[in-house]
This record gives structure tokens, C-alpha cells and sequence, in this order.
């Protein structure tokens, strides 16, 4: 049986290299080329059609995620494993959504790239102890936040004011004159608050801001 | 000089006599006329200082018609000399402004001191109406718009300034109300119609005319004005009598001052761009350079040591390295306002903050932004940072609310505490971080307002008109 084909994308030559020289105790696969940019990245996935490519996010020309979306384009089949510095939520999540099937942070350990390689050439996901932490923090805080906005609309001190005021009937300027605030800071208010209510108008405001017991 | 006189009289003898008079006393008489179209032919070439006029003469005019010219075209001073005291004749002649009116037959003392008061007067009078003229002269050619009204509030002068900018000609004006003349309105508001002469006029005391105000012309011109002074006219005894409006056509000014201010604002927003794109260049060597490199090293040690210990001690080190240079860059740049939108980035931030501190920060985006430019991006960015940072390190706050929405063509983005506000002892301590949000916010052609008291907090509401800030 033939070597498992890999191809790296990862501006930077060191990384390349420590990249290979991990991979290179493996016998199963083989690392069979290397990209230096994410236009080359696609360019050399169409040529070589490897069965794994270990891509980094962060290019001179076009970011990783974007060169994800180009390959899943092509070959929706292809086995894309993201190597990258970040371990910001938005990045895991964009590159998730995107249809990666591992993601690993480059300052974790040897030990954590070589599984991820073995796992995702077996055709499963692999998403390293970092990563899992961050996607877990994530799911956690979403809970929290849940919790808090079934019970109450969150309306600032301001807003609350501003709703008071409009159930007294004032316009506007009224309310401006005397809030000591300028007309158009109350028209901005007043916009958030019919969005984030969820009303279309000001009587239907109140109504619902009343049946929160917030005024 | 001896007072030179004219003498008009079609008696010989009455004529003779006056002038051997006059001269006894000293004056010097140009000669004697016996008709009025005489006595206008020779004044303009004698320029008498005085006439005494006949009302009865020889020719076609009679004295008092003549004095009418005389009085009119030479200002030079008439007395009267005549047997006619009926009150038509009286009457007729006192139109003509006489400086005398002696009744025939005189004494000759009686007309030394007629003549004494006339030219008296006359001297008097004409250093007046040369200091008048002078004055009018003054008043008319100087650019700023000079009003008078009386104390009824209508229109008893306009000098030519005045009538240019209110487009109101001099005599339509005359006794029109000063408000209808001068048609104002306030430019920040809007108020239409304003009364220029609004504010108390204490006795003596000037008084200036609210700011901002546009004149709208009778010609359709708005002309803003302004460095106004109102002044009241009062008379010997300190009465008022009207009202003296002065003001200033600021078209000028203000386009001069508006030229100024784009010109700085071009300069603060290339050092801005200059100092965002430095940092970014620098936040991504660090990155994606140097956090690399020291990733490879890692990585390449990891390969090379065999002794489990060095190692991890080495690994240990190394990433620390790496932390730190991700926390510098991240500090100088986030990496997301490169690959991420807006409200995202914003999230993240507020994330981030909360995760990092007591505060509660909610985050609510009902309608986000298209695509933005990065230095637009940047610029927003900047703004939540920095009242982000305030509030959580001034406010004393529990909560803390961001809001960014694009809604009908207006981008607002709001950051609002409720804490105790911002004192204003501290405000020039923050002054930096005020500007610095304030012009960003002004080099997207938007605005920034700042609210904040001790009962409600502080709320710093960006404002930007969507258009400005596409790709």
C-alpha cells in the first residue's frame, strides 16, 4: 500500500520544516509538498490531491479559512487540518463552521500534531486539549447568558428612563429638554429600544417594558 | 477775517444805508443785489458768509423762494429784512429755515445781533453736519451692517452693508418691523424667526445677539452672522430712543474656519492611519514572526533533546516566550480586525473584558454592519476599546451595555455604564482618551457625544453616516 499523501501550507519556512522533521518518523505517510502561501496552498492541493493538508491562518495573501472554503469548493471530500497560532473562540468557530476536521494550537505539544494527523487520516475529527477548552468555555458562557436574557430584556438605566418618559406621553424634544440630552441622543435610544424589545412602536414598548415590571 | 454779506434789497436808498452800516461796524458787504435772479448769480461767486434778503424785489422771485435755493443748494445762512409781517408771508418764510426775520424799519442794533446769532449758529451748526457727514460716511462704507430702530422696533436706519445682506433697499425698509427685516434663524436648532433684540438691553450696557444665527435674506441668501453688538441709542437725558444693531457677515470666517478644520482633520487622520498601520505591521511581525519562529524552535528542540527533562523545562520556557509575544501584538492590534467583522471583534472584546474583570458587559447587535474599511473598522474598534477601558477603570459601574447598529443609513455604536459618571475634575485627566475617541470618530465624518452624571452614568454614542464608511 502506498504512503498517505501530505501537503503543509504555512508561510513560515521553520514551521515547514518542524513539521516535516515530526512527521518524518512516520511510516504510513509522507509529506509531498509544501506551500508557502494560501494561493500556492490551492494551487498545489489541485495538483497533488493529497489526502491531508495541514493549513495555517494566518498567510501573507489570503487567510486560512479562506483557503478552506476555496479546497471545500473543489473537493468537498478534502481532510483539512488547521496548525495556527490563534486559539480565539471566532477562529475555532469560523474554521469549524467551515468544515475543518481538526484544529491544533501551534505552541501545543509535538504529541498533539501527530495524533491529530493519525485521526483525521482514519477519516475522524480531532480537535486538540486547547482547543476543546475553548469550545467548552464557550458552550459554558452561552448557558450563563441564556439564563439571564429569559428572565429580562436588558434595558440600560438610560433606556428605562427614556421608556418611563415615553408613557407619559413626551416627544421627543420633551424628553431631551429635560434629560439634559440632545433630541437625537433620545431618537438613538429609542431605536435600540423598540430592536432589542422587539416591538414595532413605541405604545407596544411600554406595554411589554410594563409587563417586565420594569417601570 | 471780517464776516462778508450779501445784501438783497430793490430799495436804493434802504441798500445804501444798511451798507454803510454794516461796514461802520466792521463787515465787509459784497455789494447789494435789487432782484433775487441777481443775488443768485453772484453767491456762487462771492460766497458771502451771510444774505440779508428782501421778501419784496424786483424780477419774477421774490426773496422767499429765493432764500429756498440759497438755503438748499449753499447752506448759507438768510436773514430776513422786510415791511411784510402778515402770517401767510411768515409763514411762507419760515420753510425756508431763516436764521432771522427783522421787520422794517430797524434799529441798527437790532440787526448787528441778528447777525452776530445767525453766523454764531451757522458756525455751530455746520461743524455738526461736517461731523454728521463724516460720521454717515463712516457708517455707510464700513462692511459691518449697521440697524438703528426706534423704540417700537422699526427699521429708522440701514447702512448700505445692512441693506446688501438683508436685501431690504434702504427706503422699503424705513419703518418696517426690525423682525421683518431681519428674518433669523438659529443653525443649531432650526428655530426660525429668532427676535434679534431677544436679550434684556440694560440702560447704557451693550449687549451681543445669540450665536449661530443665519440671517435669511428678502434675495434668498443665507448669510450666517454673528460678532453682533446691540447697543440702546438714548438721548441728552438718558432716555432710550431706540436701539443701535451692529453685526458682522461671518461667510467668510466660516469657510476660512472650515477650510482650517478639514485641513487639521486630514492631518489627524493620516497620523492616525500612520500610527494604526505601524501597529499592525509591528503586532504581526510579533505574531506571526517572531511567535513562529519561536513555535519552530519549540518544536525542532522537542525533536533534537532526548533528555524528557531539558525538555519540558525547555518547552516550559519557550512558551512562555510565545505568550508573551501573542500578548504584546494582541495588545498593539488584535489579530481579529483583520479577519473578522466588526461586531464580532467587539463581542470578542466585551468577552473578554467580562472574563477579565467583576463587570457585567452586555453586547447587543440588532442589525450589524456590512462590510466596513479597516481603518474604519479600526477607528470603531479603537473607540469601544477606549470606553470600554474608561468605564471599567473610572465608572464604578455594575453594568456595562454595548450596542452597535446600521440602521436607516446611520451607524451607532454606544457604550454605556451605570456608574457614577465622569467628574469633571477627572475629565481633563481623561482628556486624551476623550480626544483621541472624538477624533476618530470626526475623521469618519461622524460624531461622538459624551453624556454623563452622577445618577445615570456615562454613555459615549458614536454616531457615523453609513455611507461614509463603505469598503
Amino acid at each position: 500500500m502506498s504512503k498517505l499523501k501530505i501537503l503543509i501550507a504555512d508561510d513560515h519556512a521553520m514551521i515547514r520544516n518542524g513539521v516535516k522533521a515530526l512527521l518524518a518518523s512516520q511510516k504510513d505517510f509522507k509529506v509531498v509538498g509544501e506551500a508557502a502561501n494560501g494561493a500556492e496552498a490551492i494551487e498545489q492541493y489541485i495538483s497533488l490531491s493529497p489526502d491531508l493538508l495541514i493549513l495555517d491562518i494566518s498567510m501573507p495573501d489570503m487567510n486560512g479559512m479562506q483557503v478552506t472554503e476555496k479546497i471545500l469548493q473543489h473537493d468537498p471530500k478534502a481532510r483539512i487540518i488547521i496548525l495556527s497560532m490563534y486559539d480565539d473562540e471566532e477562529y475555532i468557530s469560523k474554521c469549524m463552521e467551515n468544515g475543518v476536521m481538526g484544529y491544533v494550537v501551534k505552541n501545543e505539544t509535538s504529541a498533539e500534531l501527530t495524533q491529530a494527523v493519525t485521526t483525521v487520516l482514519k477519516g475522524q475529527t480531532y480537535f486538540s486539549n486547547q482547543v476543546q477548552q475553548v469550545i467548552f468555555k464557550r458552550y459554558s458562557t452561552n448557558i450563563g447568558k441564556k439564563k439571564t436574557k429569559e428572565i429580562d430584556i436588558n434595558l440600560t438605566n438610560r433606556e428605562i428612563e427614556i421608556v418611563k418618559l415615553i408613557s407619559e406621553g413626551m416627544t421627543s424634544k420633551q424628553m431631551a429638554d429635560k434629560l439634559f440630552i440632545s433630541a437625537r441622543t433620545v431618537e438613538t435610544h429609542r431605536a435600540n429600544l423598540i430592536k432589542k424589545c422587539g416591538v414595532r412602536n413605541a405604545i407596544e414598548l411600554v406595554k411589554k417594558v410594563e409587563k417586565l415590571g420594569l417601570i | 477775517m471780517n464776516s462778508s454779506i450779501l445784501i438783497v434789497e430793490d430799495s436804493f436808498i434802504v441798500a445804501l444805508h444798511l451798507k454803510a452800516t454794516l461796514e461802520s461796524e466792521g463787515y465787509q458787504v459784497l455789494g447789494s443785489c435789487n432782484s433775487a435772479e441777481e443775488a443768485l448769480l453772484v453767491i456762487p461767486q462771492k460766497k458771502p458768509h451771510l444774505v440779508l434778503m428782501d421778501i419784496m424785489l424786483n424780477g419774477v422771485m421774490d426773496g422767499v423762494e429765493a432764500a429756498a435755493i440759497i438755503n438748499k443748494k449753499y447752506r448759507i445762512p438768510v436773514i430776513y429784512i422786510s415791511a411784510l409781517s402778515d402770517k401767510d408771508t411768515i409763514q411762507r418764510a419760515k420753510l425756508t429755515q431763516p436764521y432771522g426775520f427783522l421787520t422794517k424799519p430797524f434799529e441798527d442794533r437790532e440787526i448787528f445781533t441778528v447777525i452776530e446769532m445767525a453766523l454764531y449758529k451757522h458756525d455751530i451748526e455746520s461743524k455738526w453736519h461736517q461731523s454728521e457727514e463724516r460720521f454717515l460716511s463712516t457708517v455707510n462704507s464700513i462692511s459691518d451692517a449697521v440697524i438703528t430702530v426706534t423704540t417700537d422696533y422699526r427699521i429708522s436706519y440701514m447702512n448700505p452693508s445692512a441693506q446688501a445682506m438683508t436685501g431690504w433697499p434702504s427706503a422699503a425698509a424705513l419703518s418696517m418691523p426690525l423682525v421683518e427685516v431681519m428674518f433669523l434663524r438659529d443653525e443649531e436648532t432650526g428655530e426660525q424667526g429668532v427676535n434679534p433684540a431677544q436679550c434684556a438691553i440694560g440702560m447704557g450696557a451693550s449687549n451681543r445677539m445669540p450665536e449661530n444665527l443665519e440671517l435669511l435674506g428678502k434675495h434668498g441668501k443665507r448669510i450666517p452672522i454673528g460678532e453682533s453688538s446691540l447697543s440702546p441709542m438714548l438721548d441728552e437725558d438718558g432716555n432710550s430712543v431706540g436701539l443701535i444693531i451692529v453685526f458682522k457677515d461671518m461667510s467668510d470666517k466660516r469657510q476660512h474656519e472650515r477650510l482650517r478644520k478639514e485641513v487639521e482633520l486630514k492631518r489627524t487622520a493620516a497620523l492616525i492611519e500612520g500610527q494604526e498601520k505601524e501597529r499592525a505591521r509591528i503586532a504581526k511581525d510579533l505574531h506571526d514572526g517572531l511567535g513562529q519562529m519561536l513555535n519552530a524552535i519549540k518544536m525542532n528542540a522537542g525533536l533534537v533533546i532526548t533528555n524528557a527533562n531539558h525538555a519540558a523545562n525547555l518547552a516550559k520556557l519557550m512558551d512562555e516566550a510565545i505568550q508573551e509575544s501573542v500578548r504584546i501584538s494582541e495588545n498593539l492590534m488584535p489579530a481579529k480586525l483583520r479577519d473578522f467583522d466588526l461586531s464580532t471583534c467587539v463581542r470578542s472584546l466585551c468577552q473578554q473584558i467580562s472574563d477579565s474583570s467583576r463587570f457585567t458587559i452586555s453586547y447587543a447587535s440588532h442589525h450589524a454592519p456590512n462590510a466596513l474599511g479597516q481603518l474604519h473598522k479600526v477607528n470603531l474598534f479603537r473607540i469601544a476599546q477606549e470606553a470600554l477601558n474608561n468605564a471599567v477603570k473610572h465608572s464604578k459601574a455594575k453594568n456595562i451595555t454595548v450596542q452597535l447598529n446600521d440602521e436607516n443609513d446611520m451607524l451607532r455604536l454606544s457604550i454605556e455604564d451605570d456608574g457614577n459618571g465622569i467628574k469633571c475634575s477627572e475629565v481633563t485627566k481623561r482628556q486624551n482618551g476623550l480626544i483621541n475617541m472624538k477624533e476618530r470618530a470626526e475623521i469618519m465624518g461622524g460624531r461622538l457625544i459624551l453624556e454623563t452624571d452622577s445618577h445615570r452614568g456615562t454613555l459615549v454614542l458614536v454616531e457615523v453616516p453609513t455611507q461614509n464608511l463603505a469598503v
